[in-house]
């Protein structure tokens, strides 16, 4: 501002000569006036009327031209000095009649040298703004986290993707101005609906678990709530935040029960050999078959007791995806007797019908003994586990020019067409009150499933409920 | 003649029923094994005990399901109940005590001499049949 007045003084000034070139043209009008009076004669009056108009004529000529940039300057400058970054590509050069002109025009190339980068300068930013703005926005409708931004009266503003797919919509847009509450209350029932409208009590940060039904595996959400003040009054945004951890409460919930099946499974052998023990050590008149029977109980417990400590071993290998297998040659025949004679006690113990059908002639096959053995002791435990008092449970061993089959059969509780594609899951038991009135840690299926897996094979398992189930555990034979 | 104190063993393992047994007959009570909740109900109507000794997992009814049905069903008040588990805290054993009137919990693996000593203490109550009871209501 203070540069502009400068300059319009200096061009007030230009003015005050323009009219010292007329003052000075009238006192000499007045002098030839004079003269006149005195010469009377025409040709000096010519003279000297001619030569004032011709200078006055040639003068004003002369200072309109001045007058006429310099007027030009002054504009330019008041624009410049009101509003100096808009106007800069509007200035213009002037003809170089005089040295403030030339350095205006030197001025001038400077300014717009120096509004050019900033120009480019400022596109540049906008560019990166811009590309920032939209990887924020990808990113916000990306996470995998449903969040909605919501105005004082909790009617949504901004939403994510995830947030209207969480809420089971297939449009975020439709959802914008609507109430949050009232969406997140048509998914819930009525005791969390309670506790979700409890949170828009206080402004403070609030986290809830809430579950869509009973059912932990209809869907369970972490819903958060962060209250901002914004910039405009006292009045509060929210931020709502929501996550489906279904799938950790799912696992959450089947370690848990594996836990307490495990500590069953360890509690039962454990209280047979302390009371056999406890009753030898404390009872003297037991006869030699009685300690004998009571010494043959306490070693089978052991054994069961070993057996569950090596299936949790195998589960923990299995989990840390650690287990790998040695192939050796394996006489089937041997190995089977191995699976039967282990599990025949049991069946006896039920009065099941437990055959035993094999091929005449077996190939030899490459395999991991143990855990083949240990594999297949699972399917066939499972059959005489879930076949009832009196039941039929067959195992067959058949083989092809390219593989071999195992399998086991059985009369028992089948397994429903809901559950079956369950089946072999980590943790999975079914629901059926006769599977839950077992004991079993839903990892013994998973486990054979593995070790078949390990040797380039799988597990069939045909079923059908209360008839029976068949698992065949197949293997290549190269 | 003292008459000794009858026992209903409601236990599905015929393993740990047979040691259980075999020490409380040798201290001089009179047991009677059921193998499963249905079972121990059956007997539960026909005769009359002074203590259920069952366990709580079984097939059938279970331990608590008994003890629903000798107290609410047969109005066997009187009846002292002691319910062994090889369950951990998932067990609400508090409420059940309080529910079913249950004397004691005992946890898988117990002692036989401790169980023993636990059956001599329980106060002497005059066992009634569940006939009994159910005519009074």
């Amino acid at each position: 501002m203070f540069a502009a007045q400068k300059y319009r003084s200096y061009t007030q000034r230009l003015s005050g000569q323009h009219l010292l070139f007329g003052l000075a043209g009238i006192i000499y009008f007045a002098i030839s006036i004079l003269f006149l009076s005195r010469w009377d004669s025409l040709p000096s009056l010519a003279t000297a009327l001619g030569v004032p108009v011709g200078i006055l004529l040639f003068g004003s000529i002369a200072m309109r031209r001045t007058s006429r940039w310099l007027n030009n300057l002054e504009r330019q400058l008041l624009r410049f000095a009101e509003n100096p970054n808009r106007s800069v590509m509007e200035l213009r050069p002037l003809p170089v009649i005089h040295p403030l002109a030339a350095g205006w025009n030197q001025l001038l190339a400077h300014v717009h040298e120096h509004s050019a980068w900033n120009g480019v300068e400022r596109r540049l930013s906008e560019a990166i703004h811009s590309q920032q703005a939209k990887r924020w926005e990808s990113a916000f409708q990306n996470l995998t986290d449903g969040i909605a931004i919501c105005d004082s009266e909790g009617k949504i503003m901004q939403l994510n993707l995830s947030f209207a797919t969480l809420l089971h919509r297939s449009d975020s847009k439709c959802l914008l101005g609507t109430d949050v509450l009232d969406l997140l209350s048509e998914q819930v029932d009525d005791a969390s609906v309670k506790r979700i409208r409890a949170m828009v009590s206080s402004h403070a940060t609030q986290m809830l678990e809430v579950q869509r039904t009973d059912d932990i595996a209809q869907g369970v959400w972490r819903l958060s709530r962060i209250s901002q003040r914004t910039e405009i009054g006292d009045s509060h945004d929210s931020i709502w935040t929501l996550r489906d951890v279904t799938q950790l409460k799912l696992a959450e919930a089947a370690r848990e029960q594996f836990v307490f099946t495990a500590t069953h499974e360890l509690r039962t052998p454990l209280a047979n050999i302390q009371a056999y023990s406890e009753t030898l050590a404390t009872v003297s008149e037991l006869s030699v078959e009685q300690q004998q029977s009571f010494y043959n109980t306490i070693n089978n417990e052991a054994n069961r007791l070993a057996r569950f400590v090596d299936e949790l071993l195998n589960i923990s290998q299995m989990e840390a995806g650690a287990i790998t297998i040695e192939k050796h040659e394996v006489q089937l025949d041997r190995l089977l007797n191995e699976i039967l004679e282990s599990q025949r006690s049991l069946a006896n113990e039920k009065k099941q019908q437990f055959t035993f059908s094999v091929a005449p002639k077996l190939p030899k096959i490459m395999a991991d003994k143990d855990k083949l053995v240990a594999a297949l002791s699972n399917l066939v435990g499972n059959a005489v586990k879930y076949t009832p008092e009196g039941g039929k449970v067959t195992v067959r061993v058949d083989s092809d020019a390219t593989r071999v089959m195992f399998m086991v059969e059985d009369s028992g509780i089948g397994i429903s067409a809901e559950d079956l594609p369950k089946m072999g899951g980590k943790f999975f038991r079914s629901k059926d009150a006769r599977v839950q009135g077992m004991v079993g840690s839903g990892l013994g299926l998973a486990f054979s499933q593995e070790i078949a897996r390990l040797h380039g094979g799988s597990i069939l398992i045909r079923s059908e409920l209360n008839q029976g189930s068949c698992f065949t555990l197949e293997l290549p034979l190269r | 003649m003292v008459t000794s104190r009858k026992i209903l063993l409601a236990e599905d393992s015929a393993v740990l029923a047979d040691v259980i047994r075999f020490n409380l007959q040798r201290s001089g009570f009179d047991v009677s094994l059921a193998r499963n909740g249905n079972e121990a109900s059956q007997l539960l109507l026909q005769q009359p005990f002074d203590i259920l000794l069952t366990d709580y997992e079984m097939p059938g009814l279970n331990g608590a399901e008994l003890c629903d049905y000798a107290r609410n069903s047969l109005h066997l008040h009187s009846l002292q109940i002691i319910m062994c588990t090889a369950k951990g805290y998932e067990l609400k054993r508090e409420e059940l005590q309080a529910q079913f009137n249950i004397e004691k919990f005992l946890h898988k693996p117990f002692s036989m001499r401790d169980l023993t000593k636990l059956l001599e203490s329980l106060e002497f109550k005059p066992s009634v049949s569940a006939s009994k009871t159910l005519l009074e209501t």
